[in-house]
Protein backbone atom coordinates (compact mmCIF):
# COMPACT_ATOMS: atom_id res chain seq x y z
CA UNK A 1 0.00 0.00 0.00
CA UNK A 2 1.29 3.50 -1.03
CA UNK A 3 1.47 6.16 1.97
CA UNK A 4 -1.11 8.35 1.68
CA UNK A 5 0.59 12.33 1.32
CA UNK A 6 -1.33 15.24 2.29
CA UNK A 7 -0.27 18.95 1.69
CA UNK A 8 0.41 21.60 4.24
CA UNK A 9 -2.93 23.51 3.41
CA UNK A 10 -4.87 22.21 6.18
CA UNK A 11 -2.20 22.71 8.70
CA UNK A 12 -2.02 25.96 11.47
CA UNK A 13 1.12 25.92 12.72
CA UNK A 14 1.28 29.47 14.07
CA UNK A 15 -1.42 28.55 16.71
CA UNK A 16 1.29 26.27 18.16
CA UNK A 17 3.88 28.58 18.68
CA UNK A 18 5.55 28.29 15.02
CA UNK A 19 7.55 29.95 12.80
CA UNK A 20 9.53 30.68 9.72
CA UNK A 21 8.60 27.20 8.62
CA UNK A 22 5.44 25.25 6.71
CA UNK A 23 4.38 22.20 5.69
CA UNK A 24 5.29 21.59 2.25
CA UNK A 25 3.68 17.89 2.41
CA UNK A 26 3.23 15.45 4.73
CA UNK A 27 2.94 11.37 4.74
CA UNK A 28 1.68 9.34 7.41
CA UNK A 29 3.46 6.35 8.32
CA UNK A 30 5.11 5.08 11.25
CA UNK A 31 8.70 6.93 9.58
CA UNK A 32 11.33 6.48 12.38
CA UNK A 33 14.12 7.90 9.99
CA UNK A 34 15.09 9.79 6.94
CA UNK A 35 18.19 10.35 4.73
CA UNK A 36 18.14 12.97 1.75
CA UNK A 37 20.28 12.35 -1.23
CA UNK A 38 21.19 15.57 -2.39
CA UNK A 39 23.03 13.75 -5.69
CA UNK A 40 19.80 12.28 -6.99
CA UNK A 41 17.08 14.43 -4.97
CA UNK A 42 15.07 11.83 -3.33
CA UNK A 43 14.23 10.65 0.11
CA UNK A 44 14.80 7.44 1.96
CA UNK A 45 12.56 7.17 4.72
CA UNK A 46 12.81 3.98 6.96
CA UNK A 47 10.07 2.60 9.63
CA UNK A 48 10.81 -0.11 12.23
CA UNK A 49 10.53 -3.84 10.76
CA UNK A 50 13.05 -2.40 8.07
CA UNK A 51 10.75 -1.03 5.14
CA UNK A 52 11.71 1.46 3.32
CA UNK A 53 10.43 3.90 0.80
CA UNK A 54 11.99 6.08 -1.89
CA UNK A 55 10.10 9.46 -2.29
CA UNK A 56 10.76 12.23 -4.98
CA UNK A 57 11.54 15.88 -3.19
CA UNK A 58 6.77 16.12 -3.63
CA UNK A 59 6.60 13.44 -1.27
CA UNK A 60 5.57 10.92 -3.71
CA UNK A 61 6.46 7.19 -3.62
CA UNK A 62 9.26 6.10 -6.28
CA UNK A 63 9.51 2.56 -4.91
CA UNK A 64 9.47 0.45 -1.76
CA UNK A 65 11.00 -2.42 -0.85
CA UNK A 66 12.43 -4.14 2.27
CA UNK A 67 15.67 -4.10 4.32
CA UNK A 68 15.46 -8.07 5.27
CA UNK A 69 16.47 -8.18 8.55
CA UNK A 70 17.31 -4.67 9.68
CA UNK A 71 16.12 -3.76 13.57
CA UNK A 72 17.26 -0.07 13.41
CA UNK A 73 15.40 3.04 13.68
CA UNK A 74 17.79 5.79 12.37
CA UNK A 75 19.13 5.62 8.82
CA UNK A 76 22.02 7.19 7.04
CA UNK A 77 22.98 7.35 3.40
CA UNK A 78 26.45 6.58 2.57
CA UNK A 79 28.09 8.04 -0.35
CA UNK A 80 31.44 6.03 -0.57
CA UNK A 81 33.76 6.63 -3.79
CA UNK A 82 34.65 4.63 -6.23
CA UNK A 83 33.11 0.58 -6.69
CA UNK A 84 31.84 0.69 -2.67
CA UNK A 85 29.13 3.10 -4.31
CA UNK A 86 26.35 4.62 -1.87
CA UNK A 87 24.90 2.51 1.27
CA UNK A 88 21.94 2.70 3.24
CA UNK A 89 23.14 1.74 6.94
CA UNK A 90 20.61 1.29 10.06
CA UNK A 91 21.11 0.91 13.53
CA UNK A 92 19.05 1.99 16.78
CA UNK A 93 20.25 4.31 19.69
CA UNK A 94 21.70 2.40 22.12
CA UNK A 95 21.14 -1.06 20.16
CA UNK A 96 23.77 -3.55 18.90
CA UNK A 97 23.43 -3.66 14.75
CA UNK A 98 24.69 -1.43 12.61
CA UNK A 99 23.43 -3.07 9.30
CA UNK A 100 24.47 -1.89 5.85
CA UNK A 101 22.34 -2.34 2.73
CA UNK A 102 23.01 -1.71 -1.01
CA UNK A 103 20.37 0.78 -2.55
CA UNK A 104 18.22 -2.07 -4.01
CA UNK A 105 17.43 -3.29 -0.32
CA UNK A 106 20.45 -6.31 -0.50
CA UNK A 107 22.24 -7.01 2.91
CA UNK A 108 26.03 -6.23 2.32
CA UNK A 109 27.05 -6.84 6.05
CA UNK A 110 26.33 -6.16 10.17
CA UNK A 111 29.26 -4.92 12.01
CA UNK A 112 30.53 -7.25 15.01
CA UNK A 113 27.88 -6.76 17.62
CA UNK A 114 28.47 -4.33 20.26
CA UNK A 115 26.21 -3.19 22.31
CA UNK A 116 25.28 0.66 22.97
CA UNK A 117 25.68 2.35 19.83
CA UNK A 118 25.22 6.07 20.02
CA UNK A 119 25.26 7.13 16.41
CA UNK A 120 27.22 6.14 13.19
CA UNK A 121 28.27 8.43 10.78
CA UNK A 122 29.40 7.25 7.00
CA UNK A 123 32.91 8.64 5.60
CA UNK A 124 35.55 9.12 3.56
CA UNK A 125 39.42 8.37 4.43
CA UNK A 126 43.03 7.97 3.01
CA UNK A 127 42.14 11.24 1.50
CA UNK A 128 38.57 10.65 0.09
CA UNK A 129 39.80 7.52 -1.67
CA UNK A 130 37.62 5.29 0.27
CA UNK A 131 34.84 5.14 2.19
CA UNK A 132 34.44 4.17 5.86
CA UNK A 133 32.26 4.53 9.07
CA UNK A 134 32.69 5.84 12.04
CA UNK A 135 30.87 4.54 15.07
CA UNK A 136 30.34 5.76 18.04
CA UNK A 137 29.38 3.60 21.78
CA UNK A 138 27.81 4.23 24.76
CA UNK A 139 29.87 3.17 27.16
CA UNK A 140 33.56 1.44 27.03
CA UNK A 141 35.52 1.85 23.51
CA UNK A 142 33.51 5.18 22.59
CA UNK A 143 34.81 5.52 18.75
CA UNK A 144 35.40 3.11 16.20
CA UNK A 145 36.11 2.51 12.29
CA UNK A 146 35.11 0.46 9.84
CA UNK A 147 35.58 0.04 5.63
CA UNK A 148 32.99 0.77 3.41
CA UNK A 149 33.05 -2.93 3.15
CA UNK A 150 32.14 -3.76 6.81
CA UNK A 151 35.99 -5.05 7.81
CA UNK A 152 36.61 -3.78 11.46
CA UNK A 153 39.49 -1.62 11.14
CA UNK A 154 40.61 -2.46 14.53
CA UNK A 155 41.04 1.34 15.63
CA UNK A 156 38.80 1.80 18.49
CA UNK A 157 39.64 4.68 20.80
CA UNK A 158 39.00 4.21 24.53
CA UNK A 159 38.53 7.19 26.44
CA UNK A 160 38.95 8.02 30.08
CA UNK A 161 35.47 6.88 31.06
CA UNK A 162 32.38 6.10 29.19
CA UNK A 163 29.92 7.76 27.88
CA UNK A 164 27.83 9.53 25.15
CA UNK A 165 29.51 9.45 21.71
CA UNK A 166 28.10 11.18 18.72
CA UNK A 167 30.80 11.00 15.75
CA UNK A 168 30.96 13.20 12.44
CA UNK A 169 34.21 13.68 10.44
CA UNK A 170 35.69 16.86 8.68
CA UNK A 171 38.98 18.86 7.61
CA UNK A 172 39.15 21.15 10.19
CA UNK A 173 42.04 21.94 10.75
CA UNK A 174 43.70 22.06 6.89
CA UNK A 175 44.10 17.99 7.53
CA UNK A 176 41.50 15.00 7.47
CA UNK A 177 40.47 14.58 11.14
CA UNK A 178 38.00 11.72 12.29
CA UNK B 1 35.24 13.94 15.98
CA UNK B 2 33.12 12.84 18.68
CA UNK B 3 31.68 13.34 22.40
CA UNK B 4 31.51 11.21 25.28
CA UNK B 5 31.10 11.62 29.00
CA UNK B 6 33.57 14.06 29.69
CA UNK B 7 31.21 16.68 27.87
CA UNK B 8 33.93 17.69 25.78
CA UNK B 9 34.42 17.04 21.91
CA UNK B 10 37.51 15.43 21.15
CA UNK B 11 38.79 15.35 17.77
CA UNK B 12 40.72 12.20 16.40
CA UNK B 13 43.65 12.27 13.79
CA UNK B 14 42.30 9.90 11.04
CA UNK B 15 44.88 7.27 12.71
CA UNK B 16 43.14 7.77 15.55
CA UNK B 17 46.88 7.93 17.46
CA UNK B 18 46.23 11.98 18.13
CA UNK B 19 43.77 13.70 19.84
CA UNK B 20 42.86 16.68 21.35
CA UNK B 21 39.55 17.70 23.25
CA UNK B 22 37.44 21.37 22.89
CA UNK B 23 35.46 23.23 25.53
CA UNK B 24 32.29 24.23 24.01
CA UNK B 25 30.95 25.62 26.70
CA UNK B 26 28.60 23.32 27.70
CA UNK B 27 28.21 19.24 28.21
CA UNK B 28 28.33 17.93 24.74
CA UNK B 29 26.64 15.47 23.62
CA UNK B 30 26.10 16.23 19.50
CA UNK B 31 28.55 17.06 17.24
CA UNK B 32 28.56 18.19 13.83
CA UNK B 33 30.84 19.65 11.38
CA UNK B 34 30.65 21.06 7.89
CA UNK B 35 31.92 23.74 5.73
CA UNK B 36 29.36 26.76 5.68
CA UNK B 37 30.39 27.66 2.34
CA UNK B 38 32.61 26.18 -0.98
CA UNK B 39 35.04 28.48 -0.68
CA UNK B 40 35.47 27.79 3.35
CA UNK B 41 39.18 26.68 3.83
CA UNK B 42 37.81 24.33 7.22
CA UNK B 43 35.23 23.52 8.65
CA UNK B 44 32.98 24.44 11.53
CA UNK B 45 32.04 22.56 14.03
CA UNK B 46 28.66 22.57 15.83
CA UNK B 47 28.20 21.31 18.88
CA UNK B 48 24.67 20.77 21.22
CA UNK B 49 24.30 20.20 24.71
CA UNK B 50 23.33 21.07 27.96
CA UNK B 51 24.23 23.70 30.12
CA UNK B 52 26.88 23.31 32.76
CA UNK B 53 24.48 24.19 35.62
CA UNK B 54 22.30 21.38 37.32
CA UNK B 55 18.76 20.96 36.08
CA UNK B 56 19.31 23.35 33.80
CA UNK B 57 16.32 23.32 31.28
CA UNK B 58 18.76 25.32 28.53
CA UNK B 59 19.84 23.57 25.82
CA UNK B 60 23.22 25.19 24.20
CA UNK B 61 24.17 25.20 20.79
CA UNK B 62 27.58 26.16 19.65
CA UNK B 63 29.52 26.61 16.92
CA UNK B 64 34.04 26.00 17.42
CA UNK B 65 36.89 26.28 14.77
CA UNK B 66 38.91 23.34 14.66
CA UNK B 67 41.25 25.01 17.23
CA UNK B 68 38.59 25.59 19.52
CA UNK B 69 37.57 28.66 19.02
CA UNK B 70 33.88 30.24 19.95
CA UNK B 71 32.28 31.67 17.07
CA UNK B 72 28.97 31.64 18.73
CA UNK B 73 26.67 30.15 21.20
CA UNK B 74 22.88 30.11 21.20
CA UNK B 75 20.44 29.35 24.32
CA UNK B 76 17.75 27.53 24.11
CA UNK B 77 15.22 26.78 26.38
CA UNK B 78 13.24 23.96 26.98
CA UNK B 79 10.46 22.49 28.90
CA UNK B 80 11.95 19.38 30.26
CA UNK B 81 15.51 17.88 30.32
CA UNK B 82 17.03 19.46 27.18
CA UNK B 83 18.24 17.23 24.82
CA UNK B 84 19.14 16.95 20.87
CA UNK B 85 18.19 13.87 19.16
CA UNK B 86 19.43 14.67 15.81
CA UNK B 87 21.04 17.60 14.26
CA UNK B 88 21.79 18.32 10.45
CA UNK B 89 23.22 20.60 8.30
CA UNK B 90 21.51 22.05 5.24
CA UNK B 91 23.01 21.72 1.66
CA UNK B 92 23.70 24.62 -0.03
CA UNK B 93 22.72 27.18 2.83
CA UNK B 94 24.09 28.09 6.00
CA UNK B 95 21.52 26.10 7.90
CA UNK B 96 21.87 24.29 11.14
CA UNK B 97 18.54 22.02 12.02
CA UNK B 98 17.91 20.67 15.65
CA UNK B 99 15.47 17.85 16.70
CA UNK B 100 15.19 18.19 20.64
CA UNK B 101 13.73 15.73 22.89
CA UNK B 102 9.84 16.01 23.02
CA UNK B 103 9.27 17.45 19.50
CA UNK B 104 10.83 20.69 18.89
CA UNK B 105 13.15 21.14 15.70
CA UNK B 106 14.76 24.82 15.44
CA UNK B 107 16.22 26.08 12.44
CA UNK B 108 19.61 27.80 13.00
CA UNK B 109 21.92 30.25 11.23
CA UNK B 110 24.35 28.80 11.15
CA UNK B 111 26.99 31.88 10.40
CA UNK B 112 25.01 34.20 13.13
CA UNK B 113 24.09 32.04 15.97
CA UNK B 114 20.48 32.70 15.25
CA UNK B 115 17.55 31.19 15.52
CA UNK B 116 15.50 31.41 12.14
CA UNK B 117 12.38 28.79 12.73
CA UNK B 118 11.22 26.76 14.67
CA UNK B 119 8.18 24.06 14.97
CA UNK B 120 6.61 22.17 17.57
CA UNK B 121 4.86 18.61 17.81
CA UNK B 122 7.00 16.43 16.17
CA UNK B 123 7.04 13.19 17.79
CA UNK B 124 8.79 12.34 20.75
CA UNK B 125 12.18 11.66 19.23
CA UNK B 126 12.32 13.38 16.31
CA UNK B 127 15.29 12.72 12.98
CA UNK B 128 15.68 14.94 10.86
CA UNK B 129 17.31 15.14 7.40
CA UNK B 130 17.52 17.51 3.77
CA UNK B 131 16.31 17.60 0.77
CA UNK B 132 17.44 19.47 -2.27
CA UNK B 133 14.82 20.72 -4.90
CA UNK B 134 15.45 21.03 -8.62
CA UNK B 135 15.02 24.73 -9.15
CA UNK B 136 15.08 25.95 -5.89
CA UNK B 137 17.52 27.27 -3.87
CA UNK B 138 16.39 26.74 -0.42
CA UNK B 139 16.62 22.62 0.45
CA UNK B 140 13.23 21.50 2.09
CA UNK B 141 13.43 20.35 6.20
CA UNK B 142 12.14 16.91 6.50
CA UNK B 143 10.95 15.32 10.04
CA UNK B 144 10.61 12.03 10.69
CA UNK B 145 8.22 11.69 13.50
CA UNK B 146 7.12 8.08 14.07
CA UNK B 147 3.70 8.76 12.78
CA UNK B 148 4.43 11.00 9.47
CA UNK B 149 7.36 12.03 7.51
CA UNK B 150 6.73 16.19 7.64
CA UNK B 151 8.83 18.17 5.08
CA UNK B 152 8.96 22.22 5.81
CA UNK B 153 9.71 24.77 3.69
CA UNK B 154 12.27 27.66 5.65
CA UNK B 155 10.73 30.99 5.00
CA UNK B 156 12.03 32.50 1.96
CA UNK B 157 12.86 35.73 3.88
CA UNK B 158 15.41 33.29 5.92
CA UNK B 159 19.16 34.08 4.79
Amino acid sequence: MMPEISTGEEETASDKGDKGMELAWSVKGAWSGVAGDEREGVIYVLARGGKCVELDAAGKTRREFNLPGASGNVLRLADWPGEEGRALLTFGVWASDLQAYDLQGKALWTYPRSSGIDDVWATRVQGGKAGGVIVGFNGGPVCTSTTARGRFSGKRQPLATSGTSVPATCRVRGRRKS
Amino acid sequence: MTTSALGKVHVFASDFKERSDLDAGCYANMVRVGKLAESDKTATVFVAGSALVADSKIEIITALSGAGDRKWSLEIATDGRPHVDSASLAPGKPWLAVAMRGGQVHVIDAEQGAKIATVNAQGPIPEIGWARIKGSENPLLLVATGASLNAFRVAASSK
